[in-house]
């Protein structure tokens, strides 16, 4: 098992991938490593929020994620 | 029952059959508004494609939905997305509010939309000749929100 | 607790699903189904909670492992829910499904305690969305309860299936809109065509609808494409892929689907009946009320094995008598 990233709007066309498999434990540190390079500095903005098996992280960098974990990043939404 | 909010995957869609049904469930209330956003016919854009975040997205408009009950003395809201991949003139969303008094209606389903354009996790972008390209929310959709709770405090 | 002889017909037919009436009465009147002035059982004649929850466990006991509460109304019924709780009991202990039938007006209020009594599905017959057509048809104005029922079981997590039937010149145009309707509410729905059980007013063969008019005009509209899905009951399945749905057709009168019968029904009164187009019947509730219930019950259920009809002769002709003189209300679809 490992923990999944999955990327949303246009981060995944940035990732050039839509998911990604890591593996397990992810801290903050650890998911900035593991994300291709086009999107470290995008993650680390505000603008792009970080969602833990479906619930919104109030503070990225405290993010703890373990096996079979999910981990979104979400662009800033345009919906309607 | 007050709530009506679908997300929807397939394209066989008419928001006058959702609105009917609504109307039906609420045979009561005094008025109905409702809105309807389309793929604006653009010259040059050949489809629009939404995509959504499963565990996000249909959570977040049924949180949506009991914001806007909680808030207004309403009879019933629907709220009703597509998400995939939609054609210029195709309609995206459809949002209805049924309450006794129009003023509440009007309000409701403008409080509604404005939440579903700017706080509602989808994403968006078009297919022109030259590929797809992502459309970034505008600062407009963000002012509309602030609006909200300038009125919000207005009244505490 | 022993597990006694299972339910086999003489036709080599496993029956493993009981359809199960715990009333006449409904507070509809659908034309098609009964009388406006009819004559309701009296109580005493109606098997008491108890007794339907004896007979119930007499049937999972049997093999039974799919029980759907069917009426009349079965919300209508008195304390009906405390059924549904002590059968939901059973779940996961021989007994893996249990379900209901219901016209959806008593649903906001019990939507709750199905959900937490262990039912998962559900199906609601609804057969129009146009108020005036849904008084014309059930000659009560109870739409909005409908539909607010559909959608207090949605918010408590019952799957629902819409039950509709096809009624030539009253929902006909109707249909592909209430078949649209129910995919984008995340609803099944299942096409029916009329059924001749029972007098009622006004002639049954005006309203029949052949289902293949229907799916000659849903194909005009949209892709259908043929499911492998069986639930092992007589409907047959398509997708449709410009609503993302699945459509059931039951067709009885114009598709044989006899050999694959998993199922008996049971009324009010007791009274079990082998086949829904068949007047073979035993008296469960004799059963039941004798000295040795137990003993009895097995045999009566022997006996239904040995009377089950291999098929339906159901057929609609103007002027002709219904097949079956026992209304639909008496055991439910």
């Amino acid at each position: 098992m490992a923990i999944t990233l999955v990327f949303l709007g246009k981060l995944a066309d940035l990732a050039g991938t839509p998911d990604l498999q890591v593996a397990a434990p992810l801290d903050w540190n650890g998911l900035l490593a593991s994300l291709p390079e086009s999107l470290t500095e995008m993650a680390q903005g505000e603008r792009v929020k970080l969602a833990l098996n479906g619930s919104i992280l109030a503070e990225k960098t405290a993010l703890s994620a373990n096996d079979g974990d999910e981990i979104a990043l979400l662009p800033p939404v345009s919906g309607g | 029952m007050a709530r009506d909010v679908c997300l929807l995957e397939s394209d066989g869609w008419t928001p006058a059959v959702a609105l009917e049904a609504f109307a039906a469930a609420h045979p009561q209330a005094g008025g109905l508004a409702s809105f309807i956003g389309k793929v604006r016919p653009d010259e040059g854009v050949e489809a629009l494609e939404l995509s959504h975040y499963a565990p996000l997205t249909l959570p977040g408009m049924e949180a949506l939905a009991e914001q806007t009950l909680a808030r207004w003395p309403l009879d019933g809201i629907l709220i009703h997305h597509r998400t995939g991949i939609m054609r210029p003139g195709a309609p995206i969303v459809l949002v209805a509010a049924a309450a006794r008094h129009r003023r509440d209606a009007f309000e409701a389903a403008d409080f509604a939309m404005d939440h579903l354009k700017s706080d509602a996790w989808f994403w968006k972008r078009e297919k022109r000749s030259d590929g797809w390209h992502w459309i970034e929310p505008r600062a407009q959709d963000h002012a509309d929100l602030e609006r909200w709770q300038r009125d919000s405090r207005r009244t505490a | 607790m022993s597990c006694a002889t299972p339910l086999v017909d003489a036709f080599n037919r496993r029956i493993s699903y009981l359809r199960l009436s715990v009333t006449d009465r409904c507070d509809l009147r659908c034309t098609y189904c009964m009388p406006e002035r009819m004559t309701f059982l009296p109580r005493k004649e109606v098997l008491s909670l108890e007794e339907l929850h004896k007979l119930a466990l007499a049937m999972i006991d049997r093999g039974i492992s799919k029980i759907r509460l069917t009426g009349g109304e079965p919300l209508v019924r008195r304390d009906v829910i405390e059924l549904v709780q002590a059968l939901g009991r059973k779940l996961g202990d021989r007994l893996e499904e249990l379900t209901l039938t219901t016209n959806g007006t008593q649903l906001e209020q019990f939507a709750g305690d199905l959900a937490a009594a262990g039912v998962r599905r559900i199906n609601v017959s609804l057969d129009t969305m146009d108020s005036a057509l849904f008084e014309q048809l059930s000659r009560r104005n109870r739409l909005a309860q409908v539909l607010q029922g559909i959608a207090a079981a949605k918010e408590a997590g019952l799957k629902v299936k819409l039950n509709t039937v096809a009624l030539k010149g009253l929902n006909e145009g109707e249909i592909p809109f209430l078949v649209e309707w129910a995919h984008a509410q995340g609803h099944e729905m299942t096409l029916i065509e009329v059924m001749p059980l029972g007098e009622v007013e006004g002639e049954r063969v005006d309203h029949y609808l052949p289902l293949t008019a229907i799916r000659d005009r849903l194909e005009q509209r949209w892709t259908l494409t043929e499911s492998a899905h069986r639930s092992g009951g007589p409907a047959r399945y398509v997708d449709i892929a410009e609503t993302g749905g699945r459509l059931g057709f039951i067709t009885p009168l114009t598709n044989n689907f006899c050999a694959s019968c998993n199922r008996i029904r049971v009324t009010a009164t007791g009274e079990l009946y082998a086949c829904l187009g068949g007047a073979e019947k035993v008296d469960l509730r004799a059963a039941l009320r004798s000295d040795e219930p137990d003993a009895n019950l097995a045999a009566a259920l022997d006996e239904a094995m040995r009377i089950k009809p291999e098929r339906h002769h159901f057929k609609i002709e103007r002027g002709e008598a219904p097949a079956q003189p026992r209304h639909m209300s008496l055991t439910g679809g």
